[in-house]
Parts: structure tokens; sequence; C-alpha cells
């Protein structure tokens, strides 16, 4: 419940998205059990979501780049008065979604999990090399720069102690390094000090909504016109949500796109249409529960949250693979139970909260801003009592600011942190198997599929009509993934 | 922008190469330790290449000059670095206090003893939170506290 709440706090706030916030908040999970912990981070991961839908809809600031397409309709209705039904099908939507993605997961979770066992080092190899390639595809920029972005934090990730020969890589001596790098003061250095360093540049009018929010609950009509998108988009959004890289930005930009092309009035889309809402915001919590299922089934995280969720499991001292539904099923269970309780206290504590969510937003950032500056440092230093903990995440601001200026963005950076090690023990692990032959990537079936499929899509901005579709899918994105 | 980016990768990469040459890099047939990270410093440096090499120039690509404002996001993060070298020899609560009541004179342009006051509410609120109900043990410096 704290963790709901406390995301959702956070999530409406303009800039810093789920990544930002789960980031921010992790230490203070430190002292709880495993399950606990695990619970509150799907509460904060739900709440951010639900902040960043809010503050599109009543601001036109999207919160997170799976809410963009909020913006484009749910803004249009607040401006015509409607801002409370776009809220309530809003909370409505993603709570039918995030609910039916979770029954999904626990009946094709453990299903999965079976299956993973034919998973061997190329096809862990192949699928993480997938997401990379996901992942930069949807990046906002250049596509170079965001595999650069990656190949960086894969390099990031072998700092430390090599696994297989125990030799010391890059550490210099230092005994913070030899454990490697670590993923909070590197995620809160990338995704909360660079931030703010790049807010406190600019003094920007808030064009906050003044009207009272009246009648929030969604009329028969709006009803009638959403069940049929909320139903798509729980659908569209389970099984988008499970690829590697994409998860809920695909699922609510498809999403959209399906609801107008299906519409009986796609003139309506742009100017306040309710499916243009209740789609796409189905869509992107149904992705939550299929993105769920890489991690607990196989320990792969599809997207950057899901990373920061391993962190969080390993920090925990859960090495999340396939067994793990056998070897700690109380977590597994666990976290699902979490998702059903987190998306019913969404709706219920939401809604009533909306009115003090808008006036949060009031909280002038010169204020803001240095609450968020300390809330990292102690954050960052409460890891593991290590003031270098927080050199490490200075330094990391700097470089995220620096990329950032410079058109990099840092979430691939992030996310090859995490599975880089996986990644590189897959690819040594094939490469003694099959005695130095890279064609074991492409004799195994499943590998096979996953190394063409990221090929393909590393290609595909070479063509004029994928690049331009690129262009327009990212070209609004916000900064952080 | 993106040829001076280009440049800097380069050199990482090159740098990478450089300082990783005493790692085994061993062989396709048994990878070394050295053999991921090279492999990676050379895809950087491929990759580095098409940024330095001028292509056609993207619409809409994002790209802003550092230099307006970086001497306001300098001053704070220098700030930032003077808290974590005092850090430990000073403590939490003194060097949280002043870099709070800077930072509030410096963003959000406050007068000082304003600063000062809410640094001490905010501070105070803090060391509560994490280091009291939250038991985080916060660094003291050598004066104890």
């Amino acid at each position: 419940m704290i963790g709901v709440l406390l995301g959702t706090l956070v999530g409406v706030l303009p800039g810093l998205g789920p990544a930002a916030t789960i980031a921010l908040l992790l230490p203070v999970t430190f002292t709880m059990s495993p399950e606990t912990a695990l619970i509150m981070i799907a509460g904060i991961y739900y709440g951010a979501q639900y902040g960043g839908s809010t503050t599109s809809i009543l601001v036109n600031i999207p919160g997170e780049a799976s809410s963009v397409v909020t913006c484009l309709d749910g803004y249009q209705m607040a401006r015509r008065g409607r801002a409370g039904p776009a809220l309530g099908i809003s909370a409505f939507g993603s709570f039918i979604g995030g609910t039916l993605s979770v029954v999904g997961l626990m009946l094709l979770g453990p299903v999965l999990a079976r299956f993973a066992l034919k998973f061997g080092p190329p096809e862990y190899f192949a699928l993480m090399l997938l997401g990379i390639v996901i992942l930069t595809f949807l990046s906002k920029g250049s596509m170079v720069k965001s595999f650069i972005s990656a190949v960086i934090g894969l390099f990031v990730g072998t700092i430390g102690i090599d696994t297989l020969y125990g030799a010391q890589r890059f550490t210099y001596g230092s005994l913070t390094l030899m454990d490697g790098v670590g993923l909070v003061p590197v995620a809160m250095g990338l995704f909360g000090i660079s931030e703010v360093l790049i807010n406190i540049e600019q003094r920007e009018v808030r064009d906050i909504f003044k009207s009272k929010i009246k009648g929030l609950l969604p009329t028969r009509q709006d009803w009638r016109e959403s069940t049929g998108p909320v139903l798509r988009g729980s659908i569209v959004g389970f099984f988008l949500g499970i690829l590697p890289g994409g998860g809920a930005i695909m699922a609510s930009f498809t999403s959209y796109a399906m609801e107008k092309r299906i519409s009986r009035h796609p003139e309506s889309f742009g100017k306040g249409a309710i499916a243009g809402v209740a789609g796409p915001e189905t869509a992107n919590n149904a992705a939550t529960g299929g993105a769920m299922i890489p991690l607990l089934s196989l320990g792969i995280p599809s997207n950057v949250i899901m990373a920061l969720l391993i962190g969080a499991m390993m920090i925990h001292g859960i090495k999340p693979s396939c067994f793990l539904i056998n070897e700690h099923p109380r977590i597994f269970w666990g976290v699902i139970t979490s998702m059903y309780v987190g998306n019913i206290l969404l709706l219920v504590l939401n809604l009533p909260l909306i009115g003090l969510w808008v006036r949060l937003l009031k909280v002038p950032y010169g204020i803001l801003f240095p609450l968020i500056l300390l809330f990292c440092l102690i954050g960052v230093y409460t890891v593991s009592n290590n003031s270098y903990e927080v050199l490490i995440m200075l330094i990391f601001g700097a470089v995220g600011y620096v990329m950032r200026k410079a058109g990099f963005e840092p979430a691939p950076l992030l996310f090859a942190m995490v599975i880089g090690p996986i990644m590189e023990t897959a690819l040594r692990q094939s490469l003694l198997h099959s005695r130095g032959q890279f064609n074991i990537f492409f004799n195994r079936p499943i590998s096979a599929v996953l190394i063409v499929a990221a090929i393909l899509l590393l290609l595909a901005p070479l063509f004029p009509r994928v690049g331009r579709k690129r262009e327009t899918i990212v070209k609004e994105a916000p900064d952080d993934t | 922008m993106d040829r001076i980016s280009g440049i800097v990768v380069f050199l990482l990469g090159a740098t990478i190469l450089w300082q990783g040459r005493h790692l085994t890099t061993g062989s396709l047939r048994s990878p070394g330790p050295g053999f991921f990270p090279s492999l990676l410093a050379g895809v950087m440096i491929i990759l580095a290449l098409f940024l330095i090499v001028p292509g056609k120039k993207k619409e809409g690509a994002r790209e802003s000059s550092l230099f307006p404002y970086i001497g306001r996001v300098s001053i704070v993060f220098i700030a930032l670095l003077v808290y974590f070298f005092f850090l430990e020899s000073l403590g939490f609560i003194v060097v949280s206090f002043f870099l709070m009541a800077f930072l509030f004179i410096v963003m959000a342009s406050q007068k000082w003893h304003l600063a000062l006051f809410q640094s001490f509410i905010f501070v105070g609120l803090a060391y509560v939170l994490f280091e009291i109900l939250l038991k985080s043990q916060l660094p003291r410096g050598v004066m104890g506290f």
C-alpha cells in the first residue's frame, strides 16, 4: 500500500519516471524481507505508471514513455471539462488490464518456466541481444547512439571480478569496484541526479489545471465505447509485454493505432476520444504482467524496470531463474498476489486522491529538486554504508547529464549493465561448448530465430518506411523509457 | 556535436583496449577475461566511426549546446562533490545542512535565512526518518554526530 502511494506520489511529478522512482525508493526496501520488498516495488511500479497517466491527462506532460499516447486524447478530454471521466477510465482500464494480465501470468508462468528449461547459453545470449536491439530501436534519438549507450552499459557490467577466471577487471585496486559497479548508484545517478541537473536549466511554467475535477465516473456511453478497447488492450498489452526491450511503450502505441484503425470515427482520435485513453492505458498496465514472465521464468528482465527488480531481488539474495518457482515459490506467488492487491489498491486509493496529486504539482521545483538530491544521496549511501557509492552515483549523474545533452539515451546503458554479466557468461559458455564455432547460435532453432529477429531489427531503419515509422514512435517519447 | 561525441566514444573504446591489455583475451575456443571487454571496445570504436563520419542530417535530432547553462549545473555538481568529500569527516547532519541551504539559495533563489531554516527542517526530518526510524546508520563525523 505504501508502495502504491509512494509510487503515485513520485510518478505524478513530471520528470521522474517509474525507473527513477524505483531507483530512488529501492534503498527504502533494504530493511524489509524479500517478499515485502518485492511487493512494495511492484506497488511503486503501478503507482508510478498511474501517476504518469494523471499528469498526462491533467498537464499534458507524460510521466513516462508509455503515457505519451494518453496525452493525445486524455488532455483534450480534460480541456473539454471531461478530466474526470478520462482519469476514471484510465484508472479502471489500468485496473482491468493489470488484473487480466496477472491472471495470464498465473496461468502461463509455470508453463513458460518449463519451456524455459530448453533454454541453453546460446538461447540466453540470443534473447538478450534481441532485448538490447528492441530497446535501442524504441529509444529516442539515433539508434547508433542508443546502441553505443548499451555497449557502454555492457562494459560497465564487466568491471569487477571475472566470474569464470577470477581475474580483476578495471578495478584499479579499489575494493568498492571489485564487487562490480552497483546497480543502485548507477540508476540513481543516471535517472535521479542527471534528471535534476537537466531540469535546473529550465524554469518552465507549468500549465496546471485550475478547474475543479468533477464527475470522476465515466458515463454509460463512455463505458460502451471503452469496453472493446479495454479488452483488446489487455490482450495486446500482455503479449507485447513479454517481448524483451519493448513492453509497455509498444503496447500503448499499438493499442492506440489499433483502436484508431478499427474505430467507426477515426477522425475523433486526437480530439478527446475516450477509446484513445481506455485502450492504451489498459495495454500499458497489461504489459506489466507480460513483462514479469521472462523475469520470473527465465530470470531475464524485459525492460529497465524489470532490470531494477532483478537488482532488488539479488540484493535480497534471490537469483531469478527458471527455477524460481521451485526454489522460492513464496516469492513467485507473493509477487503475483502483490500484483492483484496492487491493482486493487491503485483503484481504491488513487481516485479520491487525485485532488491531492494535482496540488502536489504546484510545489516549486526549487524546493523539490534539492529534496530529490538529498534523497538520492542518503539512499545510495545506505546501500552499503560506503561513501564511494555516492561518488559513483555522482559520476554517473554527470555521465547521464552529458549523455542526454549529446542525444544519448541512458536507459539502454542501465539495462545492458544488468544483463551484461549474464550475456557474457552465456556467450563464453556457448563458445566453450562449440569449441569456438559461432554457428552454434544458428544451429539451434530458438537461438537462430532470435538472432535473425535481432539482425532484421538492426537493419530495419535502413528501409525508408520503417525508418519513418520509428521516427514517429520515438519523436514524442519523453526522456525516461 | 555528434562528431565530438563520436571522438569521445572512439577514445573510450581505445582506452578500454589499452587498459585491458594485460587481461588474457584467450581464443574463440576458450574466451578469457579480456575477451568480452575487447569485443565491446571494438564495437564501440566501429560505432563511433558512424558518428564521426558525417552522414545525412536527421530531422528532429535532439541536440543541444552544453554551454548556456553549464555554469549553474556545474555549481550544483561541484557542491555535490564537496558533499561527498566531507561526508565521512564532518558527518551527515552538518554536510547535508549546508548543502541543502546552498541548493535552496541557488535553485529556489531564496533568501539565506529562509534557506537555512528550511534546510534545518528538512535535514532534521530526513535524519529522523532514516537514522531513527529506518536505522540506516548515516555517517557521523569526527564530532560524533
